[in-house]
């Protein structure tokens, strides 16, 4: 075979190589995927283990350390949020700061798109307390802003949940803060 | 920064906009939910809601944990939004997909409404197509009758024709294609997918009709862009392989200059040329690619067509030097490769993955391989963003969370313990204390002095005797006019008392008016009074009931808890062995990917390598003989 045919067969071999690497499709095979399925079983195996555990014990965690009549919970929840950029919140009860919270990007992302955070939770006696919490943040035109809402709540022996809410007033081109209890 | 080292860092974890990896390189979007951004939020659900917040951030253990949680202690309200259908997707993205299709299964055997049940079908065929269970994946995804949300209705139909396209069911697949929106974006990866897919079953005129409207289409955005130039690339290449080099020289020429694609575009247009005997043409368009420094095989490629350009037109001298040139590029990049060998067979590749993501629930691309030195990897690009690998290093992150938390509850539980205990301590000393105490005794006597009062109240009000209502100073008053009513009475046979007397019966008369006007109102102030002392009764009575409760069942609650910590000790220890064993396991396999990797390159280098060398010695001897002659 003479050296220029060797050449050629070389780049035609080339040449479909790289015609295949563009057009056919590599789906993948039971044959490579059997190692990776069997460890992917395991793993998956594992993972709900843990989760179920992390389950329990989290509920175990809550009943030790939060019983059901003194078990006293914050959350903040955000609506569409174009008024107010949230830095912090600070929560004080019974004039006592229980939570500083300073959001990552990130948090506040999740804020955004509806998620809602639980920002304390916490042991309260029965009775009447007073709840406070100081928004900081860039408010309407990136203004620093700074507000506090404030509401006196009555604790009651069953678990009580309160929502921190962040509104955008749009009649008032200023954002709301408003504290509800859950029932 | 290489562009191609850019790109790979903007890749996210799990939730990858639609793409196309490589050539008919079908693609799917992991299970997303999407929320309405700019839109406002009313929060219905604060269980649901919280374990959204955890997945917004892609903590999906987290987000799993909570609504499983939520489920155990009965707290999640449901809204119009199925928690059921919240936790598949929460599994499948947390790579769960057995415990997903389970729970997706359940909806469709439930008397869920339509669209539940089309969520669900959806989802289990997008789990089966993942998984390359394309049959089951077909028939899930057949049954979708309609689906609300216009971009998964969208992204069913891709799947469908994608699966066609696989199984060469050019006719379903075309079908589909029809009844797709032609804006959607999945429309138009699905018209790529079934046309390269024709294109490669010979069915050519078919295919390059639908990938010249691709070609063709008029677009400033950029995935359409890049779907655009992948048309022209592909449409290049088949005109090219029956040899219609002008039809293939336009289509490699209207691939953009600064696209990932344009290497391959260069390479096809560079031998188009050469195919027709244009050489120097050929070369201009191989020495742009010779100048540009990356990996690809269409850049190594071109190092050896280059002289073989030169040689056919008669440059021997020329084509002699760029064999030298080349050769040496290749035995560069071939020290390269093992050195990258040494670092993934050292454990020194691994080390600068691991230390990123150590712990962590959640991480970026960029986060994961901020310790990596992407320059010298940059060989392992195509490997790095590569679906299989993404999700053994997701995987592996997966696993080292694990651990952590399990170290977390470890480490958590003397804790508990002592909490446990000083509840027991409290329990003995306050409770027993409290339960001792001689005012609890009273609680029956206050109960019988209520029901007095409510039997005198009810008296009063059957005999109307107003006077019983007096307030002390009426009591009083009134007292003071019956000491004087009997003074009255007594001195009546001694002195003309009539003056007195009427007086008497006139400041009588005003004291008993004010009462009797009053009456109505302080009735109703008693009654009132009387309910509350009833509810402070019935929260006392509550009191004394849960105290009597702690009492009985605290004993048995505490030894509850300690049997859990216990056992849960034990738990966490087998457990964390299995995961390290597992973690190991999975180390050793991104260590032979990204090695087969390394070694499949460095293979294809070799070939490069050892065919200059071949080259450059048969026209090195073509020379000599020329010159001996």
């Amino acid at each position: 075979m003479s050296l220029k045919i060797i050449n050629t067969v070389a780049q035609v071999i080339l040449f479909w190589v790289m015609m295949n690497s563009l057009v056919f499709a590599n789906p993948p095979t039971d044959s490579a995927r059997a190692p990776q399925q069997t460890i992917n079983s395991k793993i998956q195996n594992l993972k709900n283990e843990v989760l179920e555990l992390n389950r329990d014990l989290f509920i175990l965690e809550e009943d030790l350390l939060f019983s059901a009549n003194t078990q006293f919970s914050v959350f903040v929840s955000m609506d569409a949020g174009k008024l107010f950029q949230l830095d912090s919140i600070q929560l004080k009860i019974d004039d006592k700061i229980v939570s500083n919270y300073l959001y990552t990007e990130r948090e506040i992302s999740a804020l955004h798109r509806g998620g809602v955070q639980r920002l304390y939770i916490g042991n309260l006696t029965a009775g009447k307390h007073e709840i406070t919490a100081l928004f900081t943040g860039l408010g309407p035109n990136k203004r620093e802003y700074r507000r506090g809402a404030t509401q006196i709540i009555e604790k009651t022996t069953e678990p009580q949940f309160v929502e921190l809410k962040i509104l955008d007033n749009t009649g008032k081109e200023q954002p709301d803060f408003e504290i509800k209890v859950w029932e | 920064m290489d562009s191609g080292i850019l790109a790979f860092m903007s890749t996210s974890r799990r939730y990858k906009k639609p793409q196309l990896v490589i050539g008919l390189c079908f693609v799917l979007q992991a299970f997303s939910i999407h929320a309405a951004d700019e839109q406002t939020h009313t929060v219905n659900d604060l269980a649901y809601g919280v374990s959204l917040y955890h997945f917004f951030q892609n903590k999906h253990f987290s987000a799993i944990t909570d609504l499983l949680v939520a489920k155990k202690n009965q707290t999640i309200q449901t809204d119009n939004k199925h928690p059921d259908l919240l936790l598949g997707g929460l599994y499948l993205s947390y790579g769960l997909n057995h415990k997903a299709t389970d729970i997706f299964q359940t909806l469709l055997d439930e008397d869920s409404d339509a669209d539940i049940r089309n969520e669900a079908w959806f989802n289990i065929g997008k789990t089966h197509y993942r998984y390359g269970f394309i049959d089951d994946a077909e028939q899930a995804l057949s049954s979708v009758n309609q689906l609300s949300d216009s971009n998964k209705a969208g992204e069913q139909q891709f799947l469908l024709s994608t699966i066609y396209s696989q199984k060469q069911q050019y006719n379903d697949a075309l079908t589909v294609l029809a009844q797709m929106d032609n804006n959607s974006i999945w429309h138009t990866y699905s018209q790529f997918n079934v046309g390269a897919g024709l294109i490669n079953s010979d069915a050519m005129e078919m295919g390059t009709n639908l990938l010249k409207e691709l070609a063709q289409m008029e677009t400033n955005d950029a995935e359409r862009l890049l779907l655009k130039d992948k048309a022209n690339l592909a449409l290049g290449y088949s005109y090219l392989q029956y040899n219609y080099n002008e039809q293939a020289i336009q289509f490699f020429e209207q691939v953009r200059l600064d696209d990932s694609e344009s290497s391959k575009a260069l390479l096809g247009l560079g031998w188009s040329r050469y195919k027709q005997a244009q050489f120097k043409q050929a070369l201009s368009a191989w020495a742009e690619l010779k100048i540009r420094s990356n990996t690809d095989l269409s850049s190594l490629e071109s190092l050896t067509a280059i002289p073989h350009a030169f040689e056919k037109l008669g440059h021997k001298q020329q084509a002699l030097n760029e064999y030298s040139y080349a050769i040496d590029r290749y035995s560069a990049q071939l020290q390269e490769v093992d050195n990258i060998i040494a670092q993934i067979r050292d454990g020194r590749f691994l080390k600068q993955i691991k230390i990123s993501s150590l712990g962590q629930e959640s991480i970026t691309s960029f986060e994961r391989f901020s310790h990596l030195d992407l320059k010298t990897n940059r060989y392992l690009l195509p490997l790095f963003t590569s679906t299989k690998f993404q999700d053994a290093l997701n995987s592996h992150q997966d696993l080292s969370h694990l651990i952590y938390r399990l170290n977390q509850w470890q480490q958590g539980l003397p804790a508990l313990n002592l909490i446990l205990q000083e509840k027991r301590n409290a329990f003995k000393t306050r409770l027993a204390g409290t339960i001792q105490n001689p005012k609890l005794s009273q609680a029956e006597s206050f109960i019988q002095k209520r029901h007095t009062l409510a039997a005198e109240l009810k008296a009063i009000e059957t005999k109307s005797a107003e006077l019983k209502l007096a307030d002390n100073t009426e009591r009083k008053k009134l007292a003071e006019l019956n000491r004087v009513s009997s003074q009255l009475k007594r001195l009546q046979d001694h002195t003309d008392l009539e003056q007195q007397a009427d007086k008497f019966r006139l400041l009588y008369g005003l004291v008993f008016w004010d009462i009797s006007t009053d009456y109505p109102v302080r009735l109703w102030q008693a009654k009132q009074e009387l309910k509350e002392l009833d509810a402070s009764i019935a929260e006392m009575n509550r009191s004394l009931a849960s105290l009597k409760g702690a009492q009985k069942n605290s004993p048995a609650v505490f030894n509850r808890f300690s049997q859990q910590i216990k056992g849960k000790d034990k738990t966490i220890e087998n457990l964390k062995l299995k995961v390290t064993q597992t973690l190991k396991e999975q180390e050793a396999n991104i260590e032979d990917m990204a090695l087969n990797e390394a070694q499949q390159y460095r293979r294809r280098l070799k070939l490069y390598h050892d065919r200059a060398q071949y080259s450059k010695a048969r026209l090195y001897d073509s020379l000599l003989t020329a010159e001996s002659k």
